[in-house]
């Protein structure tokens, strides 16, 4: 059998107090499996929470009016491995909860509107659609980016990213940042509020 | 000639709209796959057949 121990204070003063809540129900109180420090609402240790950002670092090209997914191959950092960037290029978080997603790119010398969006499960998420309007002028790069806060439930459901361009029936290509991570074409999310 | 092009070449009268509010909703999952039409939903045109879009050449 397991034993708890608790030692006291290296200072040899002061009481530690343990305070059950003032209620006639059990409770159980589970402490994570691992070595860390427990926070409090007044705690100044962050928590950390699974964090994923990547880019594209070779150009993409994207037929016109055709919602194509972003191909963001590079991961800056990836800290639970949950960001697939060599085949799906989807996000699968195992933490079920809210996360806020940013995704952008840079369409190059576009001639008409720019869009991109947050697909859930292969369909486009409600509400999580980033219009940006025609640059004007001729062949003017478009910068498109945007943020959602969307639900996954933490097995199956995942997040991709998708890029539209309508020039008028003309193929145009995504800018590679000149593999820079802080490149336009870059997507990051993270854990807001686990469920 | 993409897909767009052989859609717009059989019906021109498809405006931008038609392509970005739902109605026909053209997609490549960049899989290798290339680009397909995910949704039609036009009151009054029909989605295109294979063989129709076949036909349309360069």
């Amino acid at each position: 059998m397991s034993v708890i121990k608790i030692k006291g204070s290296s200072a040899n003063t002061g009481d530690f107090t343990i305070q059950p809540p003032d209620s006639a129900t059990d409770r159980t109180l589970t402490l994570p499996d691992n070595t860390g420090t427990i926070i409090s609402t007044e705690s100044t240790v962050p928590p950390k929470v699974p964090l994923f950002k990547a880019y594209l670092n070779t150009t993409q090209s994207i037929t016109s009016s055709t919602w194509t997914k972003i191909a963001y191959n590079t991961e800056v950092i990836d800290t639970d491995g949950w960001y697939d960037n060599t085949t799906n290029y989807r996000f699968t978080p195992q933490q079920a909860g809210y996360y806020s997603t940013t995704a952008g790119a840079l369409i190059q010398q576009c001639n008409g509107d720019g869009l991109i969006s947050v697909y859930k499960n292969g369909s486009e998420s409600a509400g999580a659609r980033m219009f940006q309007t025609s640059p004007g002028g001729t062949n003017r790069d478009l910068v498109v980016r945007g943020t959602a806060i969307i639900y996954l439930n933490g097995s199956t459901d995942y997040l991709e990213y998708y890029v539209y361009q309508d020039s008028s029936g003309v193929t145009k290509n995504l800018y590679d940042g000149g593999g820079s991570s802080d490149a336009y074409a870059s997507v990051s999310a993270y854990l807001m509020r686990a469920d | 000639m993409s897909l767009y092009n052989k859609i717009i070449t059989i019906y021109p009268e498809l405006e931008t709209f038609d392509f970005t509010s739902g109605v026909i909703t053209l997609q490549n999952n960049s899989d290798g796959n290339g680009d397909f039409i995910a949704v039609w939903n036009h009151p009054t045109l029909a989605q295109p057949t294979q063989e129709q879009l076949d036909t349309i050449t360069e």
